[in-house]
Order: structure tokens, then sequence, then C-alpha cells
């Protein structure tokens, strides 16, 4: 690595471990992630598998540092290999370069050529051989104990995170583990990696928690009652995970029989007085439209969380991709205005996914958080994060039905702010039939030409009069700057890092993550472009942010974007060249 | 008609008449009201208007009733109670109705409703010797034939040819979804 | 509790009545049922406010509009997925779907079937006419197959979709036939449906008169509530496959598990209490 990248940034261990057929590479990464955290540190970890359901190759990258990390690591520094069965699958994933070192099961198989062509250090050891040895153990626990010793990592804190993991299957079977790792760490002498010894260990308490379940988190504080859902590669961590908290904290979770059911059942139990919501990816959404024109027309909150996968159709479930912009923004049919939020990282997940179901209830309307498999999936030890002090909630009209507003309640009301006291089911004399067909402000259905301007508008309105505050984007500006480069979601770490890094040798650009992006806050961002020079980050194949911030006039007209479709997440390496490229033609 | 098995045959004392009596006018007049707005919806005035004639005769014939109720405790009648074996819903003429249905036709179905009423009535006679039903059953079946009489003083003077073949929209039905 | 001996009310029908009149085609079928269901919920007593009535699209499905209760007219075909969720957020009211045969047996049959097998506490009112109506005209799941129309000249040659035998197969605890032209009978039905614990089907014969003329002679067809009630899925299959349609009354119904909201089975510590141990199940 350049001298110049290590004055920038905190010092990083990146570690990968490959194996087949329920070799047990995950379960290594887990155990060695929180045991990392243990120490006192930080990381992440990221996953990628064959298209078997069990026993198929499995792969592991983790990113360790002794600050939050959430980029990915740009070359794998040690990687273990159980196996090499089908190892050219992780040739993306897995850089491997002259600097790696790569440690591997050898009683079977030599490395493949990508692998030797790499340049990398080759050093292989006979796992079978000392499993043999330890009766019961499995070879991916003696591949903790090299991975364990190659970076500096204390024993105690292999065997608590192991307790913790296997502990529920009795002490023999953590014993027998610890005997693995034991003879793992015995195996090699010499320590190349043992970076993690001179870092500085946190005491602070720290999370271990995935992007998914972040989204699960955010949504509980803000008062989550009700998920529904069917299941989709990579959104279903999130109602999994909720599927026992929510329960606790006194809500219900529905399977549905399907997308179109789940979004229905959102809308009902919303209608209900519960604040709710789903989980699904690009096909999934697809399905749920129609109903969410629903929640928009007769003005039920619902919030839907998208976890983008590569598309279209069924495109690649496992993997990352921001190509859904287009269908979270124009997917509805009919003047539809809703939401469109989106969190910059794993860690924010939690807060704005809390921000998104709040303005649901707030703004009476559909919500959509867009994530990523990236940011969904990517599982990180981060700093606990605090409750956003929201005060967002549902207005509901008063209590007393005496009062005259009961005898002639209007359900849609026309306000100033174009939120109306929405009644729910037990309220007396507030009875309404929410409805879809254009209606008038009582819901009785109309199809006259003041209504129908009268609610489109009111409708838009209440989402554009509203304060959204500082939220709607993460602000690095740089003094003197004359380029500022955009981006959304997970592409905003490595864009982060790239114009730090850029700025640290000298350039002077300023940075804007946008979280709010319907409605977009177009006078703001004009404002803040309208002298510089912008380039617009995404992760997909047609610019659709570009096209988009171009067409609400919210960025000048001379602006670029760097478009590349998924399905690998952007390194910061990868935007080094191409920021510094556009600033060349554009000075 | 096969027997319903929700037929009443016993009890049928004052109190029990009164609340029968009452749910079936109640139940003409609901479908009066209701069959003149979709008549009116639909833009056949004249058929409506002969609905929203009758809903006032219903409502006087009601209010013969009503003044009896202070002075009984009623019974709660199950609604899918039959109150006597040649009962017939008016739902039963009604579902013959269309909405470019003549005036003739109007009246008809009207007239139907009135029957209903008065074959319960001549039932209830037939069927009690209590002085006081008598009473009541009297005077509901005076109010009755008056609205009899204006049926048949109303009702056209002889079906024509247009009624059998009611007349045509020349339009075809709206599709709405 | 049986619904003959329901408490002395002063609930009427009327009173469930919305200010908005039903604009059904004079004749139409569903003016006795919506007529059934106000006696029934006054039979019954209920709170109006504590009513949710969900519906699709379709002619039927204007019904919500048409009653003083907490309404939902929502997209084509899903009545039943937003009926679920909102009697599982809202265990305490009293949940009502309705919808035509199009609505709830074409394009919403997946979730008949599964709202069926959920066996929900739901009251599942279809209006059956054979026909898309409000589409004007064309053949629906329930048409006979040699039902002429513009759509198939020669009829669509396919047979009728059996709404009782798939309830019955798919787990619903109460499965009913009326017909709209006798209203006492039907009141009788909607109020059992209601009252059941479980997810409730009544499928009502509902004439068309303006696309389906010659369904009047429905009237002389049917046979009014002659239907033997048996809790035995056997005895009830036989029934329903034996019934050339025109039977009415309650073919099944049966004490089977209801699925219902955990929530309300639990008893939550406070919000802030659980909200720690979630946060603290996070801690590395």
């Amino acid at each position: 690595m350049p001298n110049h990248h290590q004055q920038t940034v905190p010092p990083r261990l990146a570690v990968s471990i490959s194996g087949s057929g329920g070799t047990g590479a995950v379960t290594v990464g887990l155990i060695l992630l929180d045991a990392v955290a243990k120490a006192g540190f930080y990381g992440n970890m990221t996953r990628a598998f064959g298209p078997q359901i069990r026993g198929g190759e499995s792969a592991v990258m983790l990113h360790f540092s002794d600050q939050p990390i959430e980029t990915l690591a740009e070359f794998s520094q040690l990687h273990l290999a159980l196996d090499w069965v089908k190892f050219d699958r992780f040739e993306d994933e897995i850089p491997l370069t002259a600097d790696s070192l790569v440690i591997y099961e050898n009683s079977r198989e030599k490395p493949p050529g990508l692998v030797e062509n790499s340049g990398a250090t080759l050093l292989g050891v006979d796992l079978q051989a000392i499993v043999k040895t330890i009766k019961g153990s499995r070879i991916n626990m003696v591949a903790l104990g090299i991975v364990a010793q190659q970076i500096g990592l204390a024993r105690h804190f292999i065997e608590a995170a192991l307790q913790k993991t296997l502990g529920r299957k009795g002490s023999e079977v953590v014993e027998t583990s610890m005997a693995a790792v034991d003879a793992g760490m015995a195996l090699l002498t010499d320590t190349p990696l043992s970076g993690l010894a001179n870092w500085q260990p946190t005491h602070q308490p720290r999370w271990n928690m995935s992007g998914n379940e972040a989204c699960g988190l955010g949504t509980l504080r803000g008062g989550l009652k009700f998920a529904a859902a069917y299941p989709i590669t990579p959104a279903t961590d999130i109602v999994e995970y909720l599927a026992r908290p929510l329960v606790q904290m006194g809500g219900n979770l529905l399977i549905a029989e399907d997308e179109l059911a789940a979004m229905n059942m959102v809308i009902g139990a919303s209608f209900g007085g519960a604040p709710s919501m789903t989980a699904t990816s690009g096909p999934g959404l697809s399905l749920m439209i129609e109903a969410m024109g629903l929640a928009v027309a007769a003005e039920i909150p619902a919030l839907v969380i998208t976890v983008m996968r590569g598309g279209p159709s069924t495109g690649i479930p496992t993997k990352s991709e921001q190509s859904d912009l287009n269908q979270a923004l124009y997917a509805l049919h009919g003047d539809a205005p809703h939401l469109v939020i989106a969190p910059l990282n794993i860690q924010e997940s939690v807060n704005i996914s809390q921000w998104a179901l709040a303005l649901s209830e707030a703004l009476q309307t559909l919500v959509i958080l867009v994530t990523d498999q990236h940011l969904g999936q990517t599982r990180m030890i981060m700093d606990p994060v605090d409750k956003l002090p929201l005060t967002l909630s549902r207005l509901q009209p008063k209590a007393d039905p005496t009062a005259d507003t009961a005898v002639h309640y209007q359900r849609y009301q026309i306000t100033d702010s174009g939120i109306s006291p929405m009644s729910l089911p037990g309220m007396g004399s507030y009875q309404y039939a929410a409805e879809g067909l254009t209606h008038t402000e009582s819901g009785l259905p109309s199809s006259r030409v003041q209504d129908h301007a009268q609610h489109l508008h009111k409708r838009s309105h209440k989402i554009l009069q509203f304060d959204y505050g500082e939220l709607w984007a993460q602000r690095l500006p740089m003094a003197n700057a004359q380029h500022t480069v955009i981006t959304w979601g997970s592409s905003f770490e490595a864009v982060k890092e790239a114009v730090k890094l850029l700025n640290h040798r000298g350039a002077a650009i300023s940075l804007i993550g946008l979280r709010l992006i319907m409605p977009l806050q177009a006078e703001a961002l004009a404002a803040l472009t309208q002298h510089q020079k912008v380039l617009v980050i995404e992760q997909n194949d047609s610019a659709q942010l570009s096209h988009y911030l171009l067409a609400e006039k919210a960025i000048p007209l001379d602006s670029e974007a760097y478009a590349k479709p998924g399905p690998l997440l952007f390194k910061p390496s990868d935007l080094i060249r191409p920021i510094q490229t556009w600033m060349e033609d554009r000075t | 008609m096969k027997t319903h098995p929700f037929l009443k045959t016993h009890n049928k004392n004052l109190a029990w008449v009164l609340a029968a009596v009452n749910e079936m006018i109640e139940e003409s007049i609901y479908y009066c009201d209701t069959f003149s707005h979709t008549l009116q919806a639909h833009h056949n005035e004249a058929a409506a208007a002969i609905f929203s004639a009758l809903s006032p005769y219903f409502k006087s014939e009601q209010a013969i009733v009503l003044t009896k109720l202070p002075e009984q405790d009623l019974p709660n009648i199950p609604p899918w109670e039959i109150p006597h074996q040649d009962y017939e819903h008016p739902a039963n003429s009604l579902m013959q109705a269309h909405y470019l249905m003549t005036e003739h036709e109007a009246w008809s179905i009207v007239n139907d409703i009135i029957q209903i009423h008065h074959c319960f009535y001549r039932d209830l006679l037939a069927n009690t010797s209590q002085q006081e039903v008598i009473d009541l059953i009297t005077s509901l079946q005076t109010h009755c034939l008056q609205c009899e009489k204006i049926c048949a003083t109303k009702k056209l003077p002889a079906k024509t040819d247009e009624d059998n073949n009611p007349l045509d929209d020349l339009d075809a039905p709206v599709a709405q979804s | 509790m049986s619904v003959e001996k329901i408490p002395v009310k002063k609930a009427r029908p009327n009173d469930y009545t919305s200010e908005h009149h039903p604009v059904w085609c004079p004749g139409c079928g569903h003016f006795f049922i919506l007529r059934a269901l106000t006696k029934a919920l006054a039979w019954l007593n209920l709170d109006k406010e504590n009513i949710g009535l969900v519906s699709g699209i379709g002619c039927s499905s204007r019904l919500p509009a048409y009653l003083d209760v907490y309404g939902f007219h929502g997209v084509h075909g899903r009545a039943l997925a937003l009926a679920s969720g909102l009697k599982l957020a809202r265990p305490d009211l009293t949940v009502i779907a309705a919808g035509g045969d199009g609505d709830g047996y074409s394009i919403g049959g997946n979730h008949f079937i599964h709202a069926c097998r959920r066996n929900m506490d739901i009251t599942y009112i279809v209006m059956d006419n054979e026909v898309y109506g409000m589409t004007k005209g064309q053949p629906s799941p329930t048409s006979a197959p040699d039902w002429h129309s513009k759509l198939a000249p020669k009829g669509t040659g396919l047979a009728r979709f059996n709404p009782m035998g798939i309830a019955l197969a798919s787990g619903a605890s109460f499965i009913a036939r009326g017909f709209s032209g006798d209203p006492n009978g039907l009141t009788k039905i909607l109020t059992e449906a209601i009252e059941h614990k479980g997810f409730s089907l009544v499928e009502i014969k509902s004439p068309c008169v303006t696309f389906r003329p010659e369904q009047k002679d429905w009237h002389h067809a049917m046979r009014l509530m002659n239907v033997t009630l048996t809790a035995n899925p056997m005895e009830a299959a036989q029934a329903i496959y034996g019934s050339d349609g025109f039977d009415t009354g309650i073919f099944f119904q049966a004490d089977m598990p209801v699925y219902e909201a955990e929530a309300a089975n639990e008893k939550p510590h406070s919000d802030s209490a659980s909200m720690e141990s979630i946060e603290k199940a996070l801690l590395v």
C-alpha cells in the first residue's frame, strides 16, 4: 500500500476466508468479527456465495480497523482457503496481489492459476492432518487459530466469541473447537500481519449488527407496530430480525402470501392505527407498486424498505447495485407524490429508518427507504447509535366525539399544511371510508375536475411544505472548492474516502451525500452547486440519479456522471482516477 | 315457495304484532327511498317519483304502529324471522326493477309491496282473537286500502306494447373500472 | 354465544347506513345484501366505530361507502389482504371484507386461498353474479362455460371455479351460500358468519340485472336454507360438491385454530424496557 494512503486513513487489516461444502468459512468469519470486536476494535464483514442453498462454496471478507470502517478492502492481505473448489467465483470479491499472503489447505488440491498468477505469497498447510489429531474437530477452527495468530488476536477473545456462538451446543463443543484453534495458533511462528497488537483498543460498548438489522432497530425505535413481508433476497433479514422484538414491543408480523398481499396488509394495519412497514427488493417492489399508489391516494402512512440487488428481472439476487432508484421514484402510476429516502451507510441506517417511519406517520403517505445488498447484509462493528429525538406523529382529530368537527368529519379535509386529521377505527363519530378513487374532502368518490386537482395538489403540497431539517443530505464542504461530488447510498463511504484522499493531496472537492431524494431539495442543492463543477457518482449503468438531478435542475447542466453497474461495490481506489480525470477536464 | 325454516308460528301477541309490522313497514320505507334514489341517479325520474311518492304513505302507516309503541314492551324479533306462511319479501318484486322501468312497472312493484302488507294483515286477522290486535290491524288495513286505491288510479290504464318492450338504451353501459 | 340469544338492543339497521345512497342498477341483488348486512349488524348490536369494512374494486366493492362504519375501498382483488392486516393490528374490531366474484376469485384468488388458510376472524362476503359488471359484462371465474359474451363469443369452455370447495380445502372454518333474493335467510347467515370465530366465507348469489338478466330466474331455482350444517369436512365436501349451486344455508362450521395477534396474547414489558433489552442483544 502506498505511504500517503496510510497517512490519511487509520490502520486497516483485510482478511478473507473461503471454502466449500459446509467447511464453515462463514462461521469462522462471524467468530473472527466478534472476537476482533471483543478485543476493542472495529470491522465489517461481507459475504459471497455460490448458488447452492447449502454446501456450496462461500467466502467472507473482513475489514478491520481501530476506527469504525464501512469500506471494502482494496485487496486481501491474508486469505485463508479451506479448499479451492470453485474459487474463481470469488475472483472479483477477493482481490489478491503480490502483497497478499495466501494460506491454504494443501492435502488435496493445489492453488488455481489465478491465485498463482496474482503473485501472492503462497503457504500450504495440511489442515486435515491436524484435524485428525483432535477428535471431533473441524478444519475451519484450525483456520480460525491460524488467522488469529497471523493478525495478533489474543486467544481469550477467540474463546469468548466461540462461547457466544457455539456455547449453546455445550461445553464439549467449545473445548474441542478451542483445541483446534490452539493447534492452528501453534502451527505458524512468524506474524507478518500482527497489526492488532499495535492498535489502540477501545473499551466503549459497540454493536455487532448488519444494515438490515439496523433498519429493523430504527423502525422499532420509530414505534413500529406491524410488519408484513414475503421472503426475498436480500431483504428478508430485516423481517427475520424483527420477528421477536416486534412482538416484544407489542406489535405483530404477518407472513404474506406474496408482495401484493404484504403491501395491502401494511395499509390495512396502518389504517387501524399501527405504524407499519414491509421490506422487499426490486422484483417484490414491482408487485407492491399498485398498492403503494393506494397508500398515496388514500393517505395511509406506510413504510416500504427496498434492499436493491442486481437487476432487471431476477438479476443478481445476492449482490448489490443502485439501479432501482428510478423504480422508487417513478414506478407509481398517476401523479403520486411520495418520499424516497436512503441511508448513506450501515450505521446511519438505524436513524434514517427511524426518520423514514416517523415521516410516513407525520405526512400520512408512502415512504420508500432505499438501501442495497451491501448496506443491508454487511455485518459491522459500530458505535451504538443514539435514538433520534423525533416528535413526529400521526395527526388525529380531537377525541371529543361531541365536537362539531366529528359531526362533519372530513377525512381528507383541505388544510394549510395539506395534512388532515386522521381518525382511527374505534373513535366514535369519526367513521369514514378510505378511498383509492379520486375523492372529495369527505372521501366520497368524485371524477370532477376540481376535486381531482384539489386533492392532487393537497397531497403534493403536504410533502413539499414540510421542513425536513438538516437530515436531507450529509454535506462535507471544502473551503474554496470549485468541484462538488454528489452521491448516495452504499457508494457514499467509498466516495467519501476517495474525496478525502484527493483533498489530502491538495484538491478541493466538496461532497454531498443525498438522503432525501424525493421530494428533492432542489433549491438547496442548486444553491450549493450553482457555481460548481459537479460529478454524480452512482452504481448503476444508466446514471439514474444524475438524470434525476438534471431533470429537477438541482445541478448545473454541464454536470457529469460516473455511473458503473454493480454488482461490485466501489472501492475508494476505483474512484480516484475517475474523479481526477473529471477534474482535469473540468478545471 | 317452500316453508321457510324461520317461520314464526306462535306467541303472536300484540307486542309481537307491533314489532313485526313495524319491521315490515320500515323495510318498505327503506326500499322505497333507496330505489327512488337509484332511479334518480339513473335519470329515470318518473319511476323514481313513484317510489318517493309512496314513502310518505308508508310512513303514516308506520305512525299508526308507533303511537302504540310506548305502551308496549316490544320483543326483539330476529331479522330472519318469517312472520307468516305466505310472506314474501319485497326483494322478490324489487328484483324485477331495471333502470329503464316504465311507470307502469314501477306502480306494479309498489303495489306488490302494498300487497305484502295486506297479506300480512289478512293473516293476522284470520289467526287472532285478541281485540287489540284486531283493532290495530283494522286501522292499518284501512290505511293500506287507501294506498292500494292510489296505485289503482295512478297505474297507467293498460299495458302498452312499449311497456312490454322497454325502451332501449341507445348507449352501451359505461365501464367504470 | 348463540345468535338466538342476543341481549336486548336498541340498534336499528338504519343506524348503520351512511348518508350516501347506493347507485347500483335498480333491481341489482346487491341492494338486498347491503340491507341484510345492516340488519345483521343491528341484531348483533355492534358499535359502528368498531367495525372495519374492507373492499376491493367492482360494483359490490362500493359497499363501504354505503355504511357508516370504518370502511376501506382499496385496490382490485386485495380486500382480504388489507383486511388481514387490519384484523391483526386491531383484533378488537369486527372485520368484514366484501367484493365480487372477479375481485375475490380471480385477481384475488391467491389471497382468498391464504385468507382461508390463516382462518383469521374475518367475515368475507362475496356477491357473486357470475360476471364482471363494472367493466361491462365479461365472463368471471364463476360464469358457466357456455355463457356467451363479447369477450368469449362461444363461451369460455371452462369449468366454474368452486369457491366453497376451495375454501373448504384451504382451511376456512365457516362456509355458507346465500341468495340476495332471500334477505331473511341471508341475514341469518351473515349474523352467524360475523359471530363465528374464524374465517367465514359467505358466497351470495346476487343477480346482475344489466348483464345477466336471465339471473332473475334464480328466484325460482334457489332452494332456501335447505342445507344441513356439519362440522365434518368430509360431509361438507359431499354437500358442496353435490350441490347444483342452488342450495343455500351454512354448509360447514367448525371450531378450528384461528390465526390471532401474537402481541395481544402477551403481556409485554414497558416499551422502554423492551427496547433496552433489544438493544442490549446487539452489544459485542
